[in-house]
């Protein structure tokens, strides 16, 4: 087997800082650390304090932390070097490594080698990257390891029945004149498994966070208040608001915490007849991003009342589920508007926590998250939840061949979910989300 | 002294497989046996079928194989196992009469033109470097062949052990070959001991069938030969009764006189046939077993005792049993006994059935350490086509895994280590809904034009053949999916009969073919795009272990057995890994 590369990487933010770290990880580094002029033996565990040197000038004193293989972050030799923080000491380190014949490391690798040493799992690597992405203390909470584990020990149970229920299809099938397939039976086996994954699939939903996942589009009328809204809610000015009709051009989408729940919040251009270039080209990536979001929140402005148009606006995104915002009651003290609108004035905060609360309702967040999953792990417990509907189990439960198939294909599912098998992009895609270092 | 082709030495059901194929292939054989009397005579249960093993006899019958003829000619019962299930695994089981059966084959196989049946015993297989030049036997000398093609079932250094009895048998009161065994050690080939047992046959006017559950035979069933145009004779009766914790206590009370349990067997008998000595230390919970009374023929005064099989000594035989409803004065004709046997160990032997080491040199059947005629039958038949084409220097012809249970049947034996004797499962194939009795000829058909075979069964099934495409291209699009107009035909509540009914016009069997395919085609669909890549790049080698082994697309499960085996090409991997880690596999490869 050819030598595993030591590779080298920043693993603190770039800029400026009271300290950055370097680490090296790779069976050479121990000796690249050594020509770095650290003299003497590195032993695991220890910590030395040491000048460093390359080519005879001297780089930085430096803090430096050994961990020996297998007992670090990758499973192979490690060394993490703590200079002085601003970019010029570990850009020279680094530089000065890379001479040495380090390469620098790719995005997400310090990880990928601690999967594919078998430090971790795959849904232990995935945490990893949720944690140091999570937006909210509760996604980095739910992304914990003993949570983590929770989602492998869901899936686990499913596999778990799934195989007890293939042994008694195949010696049904095998062994008629022995074991008889009763029905019943397999139906009661099939309504649990059913119910599993129904349940994980609720789980996995309230925590399921990526990188458009759940996006949640501003949407109204121009000069309806939308934008001072969309800063209301990320609690910070992020877009332009002025009285002007149309202020808002492009779309701008940033993050918030909505109850503990990230929710990435889009804010658009609203809508009108006369439209320059720049707003339709605005209002046509809406309609793209309409496909995918979780909800809309369609604002309208209390005072003028919500017009035909905005109607049949309201009436054209029907699908998506709605909360619609009726803004600005701190002009129109006296007006009402419909019981389902919650009356807010974005301007004062007014009626700010009901509108909140409706939001994670609507997004079906009325639970804490209790396991956060990734895209990956979505599309997957999603495919799962299709391969045994409830109206073909009647037909199903009768030709237990077939049935026999459908469980092959949940346990499959179930293995590509845990990390067992992967196809070699979706490992790519995995660890090209980690930021540079982890 | 005789010369001939080829040699076939056993006259049980592998025997008579590997003679038939041989003789349309018109090459001259000496087909040898102890007593002409019982070639395909059933040592055990008077049935031929089964779960998987029907399946086998189906794709035999595209070849004119005879053990499909025999089973309709002298069936005495039918039944279609699985029938409240699927198409996939309906299975015909048939009642054979143990008289006829061996009565007909005989009489069948001595009107073949180029083989020639002798009555004695191999003593010997004769070798010049390493190949085959003819056999020598007691009574015949010298026969000289360029193939041999070894089937001698249980007799190959068979012992049979009752209680503390034991004594040299290949059958109860027959002999075995001892001399046979030897030469094979000999010629170097590695054995291994298993052990099977047989239950007794007992008089059928010491049962009281009042007290048993009748089970009559099965109409529209459908018939395993094509020529049998799917009519069957049910003209006996099978019965069922149960063992109780009577008869339960007994047995552990007398474990110490089992053969099995006293340390003289050392051979290991099948998991999926135990003994009944088995079953009640096994399943130590269950409060009763099932027992099958099945008739050894028409005007037999026989009955097989399936379920009992055994080898406490007589006398316990007799308490136990006559503790079962029914069974209160049993008398046996013979007892059950267990017998131990020489097998080769399989990995001495190609997918061809050649032995690795001496070249022309062939084995089928239980010496390959499996159970069942069946799985014997299609060894015969693949050891018996391929020692003719080597006479004949054409191809060797392997059967793939993917289309047919010959090929899973030979690929399991050649790759993984029989450590018991092996029985054939539709749950080991991969194509479990692709590889059914009703579509035997789409799948052989192929096969049997590359040998280039003409026989009446194949004649018919092409007919059949050409019906079945004439559907096909009425109700799949190009695309191999079904037209949208012929949708309503996949509908699961559908039955074959009300499907039938539609196409008045058409056979039977092209119907069947039919009815299941549409109603699994999303499935075969899937399976086939698999199977098309893998078998396309089966001889793509496996330059390194380690590039599949540090890949993470492969699963754990796999990993684990390409380590320890021994690949060199794709399809070494074939039935060790899943289909799916052997597409990625090939992925890999082409990667690189």
């Amino acid at each position: 087997m050819e030598k595993i590369e030591t590779i080298v990487s920043l693993i603190t933010a770039h800029g400026r800082s009271a300290v950055s770290v370097v680490r090296l990880s790779g069976a050479d580094a121990f000796n690249m650390a050594k020509k770095l002029g650290i003299d003497g033996k590195l032993e695991h565990h220890r910590i030395y304090v040491r000048d460093i040197s390359y080519k005879g000038k001297h780089l930085d004193r430096a803090v430096i932390s050994v961990f020996q293989s297998p007992n670090s972050y990758t499973g192979e030799d490690v060394v993490e070097i703590s200079v002085h923080g601003g970019s010029i000491s570990s850009k020279r380190i680094i530089s000065a490594l890379i001479e040495l014949g380090c390469r620098h490391a790719q995005r997400g690798e310090f990880t990928k080698r601690a999967f594919q040493n078998g430090k971790m799992s795959l849904i232990e690597a995935e945490s990893v990257l949720m944690k140091v992405n999570a937006m909210t203390e509760d996604v980095f909470d739910s992304a914990d390891a003993g949570k983590t584990s929770l989602l492998t020990f869901y899936a686990k149970s499913i596999r778990e029945k799934l195989i007890d229920l293939k042994a008694y299809i195949q010696s049904s099938i095998d062994f008629p004149d022995d074991v008889e397939y009763d029905k019943e039976n397999a139906k009661m086996r099939i309504d649990l498994i059913v119910k599993d994954i129904s349940s994980l699939y609720e789980k996995s939903r309230a925590g399921y966070v990526s990188e458009n996942h759940p996006l949640m589009i501003i949407t109204g009328r121009t000069n309806t208040g939308k934008s001072t809204l969309f800063n209301l809610l990320l609690k910070r000015e992020r877009a332009i608001v002025s009285d002007e009709e149309g202020t808002t051009r492009d779309i701008i989408s940033e993050w918030a915490d909505v109850n503990g729940h990230p929710i990435k919040i889009l804010d658009t251009a609203g809508i009108r007849k006369t439209q320059s270039k720049a707003e339709k080209i605005g209002i046509s990536m809406l309609n793209e991003n309409l496909k995918s979001a979780s909800l809309i929140l369609f604002v309208y402005d209390i005072e003028k009342g919500l017009s035909e148009e905005e109607k049949s606006e309201i009436e054209r995104m029907k699908d998506t589920p709605m909360v619609i915002a009726a803004n600005k009651i701190d002009r129109a003290k006296r007006k009402k508007a419909e019981k389902e609108h919650i009356m807010i004035s974005a301007l004062t905060g007014e009626g700010i926590e009901k509108l909140e609360e409706a939001i994670t309702e609507k997004l079906h967040f009325n639970e804490k998250i209790e396991i956060t999953v990734n895209d990956r792990q979505m599309h997957i417990i999603e495919r799962m939840c299709s391969v045994l509907l409830s109206d073909e189990i009647s037909v199903i439960i009768k030709e237990s061949e077939i049935l026999d198939e459908r469980v092959g294909e949940l346990l499959k599912e179930i293995r590509e979910l845990t990390g067992e098998i992967l196809s070699e992009n979706v490992m790519d895609n995995i660890f090209n989300n980690f930021c540079i270092g982890k | 002294m005789l010369e001939c082709d080829i040699v076939v030495v056993g006259g049980g059901h592998a025997g008579i497989e590997a003679v038939t194929i041989i003789e349309q292939l018109s090459l001259k054989t000496a087909f040898i046996t102890l007593d002409k009397n019982k070639i395909g005579y059933p040592s055990c249960n008077p049935s031929i079928g089964g779960i998987a093993k029907s399946h086998l006899v189906y794709e035999l019958d595209v070849f004119g194989g005879l053990m499909p003829i025999l089973t309709d000619s002298t069936g005495i019962h039918n039944k279609l196992l699985n029938s409240s299930k699927g198409p996939a695994v309906w299975s015909l089981r048939t009642q054979i009469d143990s008289d006829d059966y061996p009565a007909d084959a005989l009489k069948r196989i001595s009107s073949f033109k180029n083989t020639l049946i002798v009555e004695d015993e191999v003593l010997r297989i004769e070798t010049d470097e390493n190949r085959v030049t003819g056999v020598v036997c007691e009574k015949s000398g010298f026969i000289k062949a360029e193939a041999v093609v070894i089937a001698t079932g249980t007799f190959l250094g068979g012992r049979i052990f009752i209680g503390h009895d034991s004594f040299p048998a290949g059958r109860y009161s027959e002999k075995n070959s001892q001399f046979l065994s030897d030469s094979l050690k000999n010629l170097r080939l590695s054995l291994i001991r298993l052990k099977t047992g047989t239950p007794s046959r007992s008089y059928r006017d010491s049962i009281d069938f009042s007290k048993l559950e009748e089970q009559a035979g099965e109409e529209e069933t459908g018939s395993f030969s094509v020529l049998s145009n799917d009519k069957t004779r049910n003209i006996e009766k099978c019965f069922i009764g149960h063992t109780n914790l009577r008869t339960h206590e007994i047995i552990k009370d007398n474990l110490q006189s089992s053969a099995l349990y006293s340390g003289l067997i050392t051979g290991i008998g099948p998991r999926y046939c135990p003994s009944i000595e088995d079953k009640i230390v096994r399943f130590a919970g269950r409060e009763s077993h099932t027992v099958f009374i099945e008739p050894m023929g028409i005007e037999s005064e026989l009955m097989y005792i399936n379920g009992t099989s055994s080898s406490l000594p007589e006398e316990i035989q007799y308490k136990f049993l006559r503790t079962i409803l029914g069974f209160e004065n049993i008398r046996f004709f013979q007892p059950g006994y267990a017998i131990e046997y020489d097998a080769v160990d399989t990995r001495e032997i190609k997918p061809t059935m050649e032995t690795k080491k001496i070249e022309g040199l062939y084995l089928a059947g239980q010496i390959n350490g499996t159970s069942g005629y069946e799985e014997a039958a299609a060894q015969g038949f693949t050891a018996g086509l391929n020692s003719a084409l080597k006479v004949l220097r054409r191809d060797e012809i392997i059967f793939d895994r993917y289309t047919n249970y010959i090929g899973v049947l030979t690929d399991d034996l050649v790759k993984k280590e029989i450590k018991e004797p092996y029985r054939l499962f539709t749950s080991r194939s991969e194509n479990r809904l692709a590889l059914r009795q009703d579509n035997n000829f789409v799948r052989m058909i192929p096969y049997a034009d590359k040998v280039g075979l003409d026989n009446p069964s194949l004649t018919k099934y092409k007919k059949i053949n050409e019906e079945y495409l004439l559907m096909k291209t009425e109700l799949f699009n190009e695309k191999d999916e079904l037209k949208q107009k012929y949708k309503i035909f996949n509908d699961p509540s559908k039955s074959f009969l009300s499907f039938r009914d539609q196409f008045p016009e058409h056979s039977r069997r092209a119907l069947l073919a039919m009815y299941s395919e549409i109603k699994y085609a999303g499935y075969i669909e899937r399976y086939r795009r698999t199977t098309k890549r893998i078998l396309y790049y089966k001889d793509y080698e496996i330059s390194s272990k380690e590039i599949l082994l540090s890949s993470n697309i492969i699963s754990k499960e796999a990993k684990e057995v390409i380590k320890i085996s021994d690949i060199q090409k794709v399809r070494d991997l074939f039935g060790l890994i899943d289909p799916s880690d052997i597409e990625n596999v090939i992925l890999i490869l082409k990667k690189k």
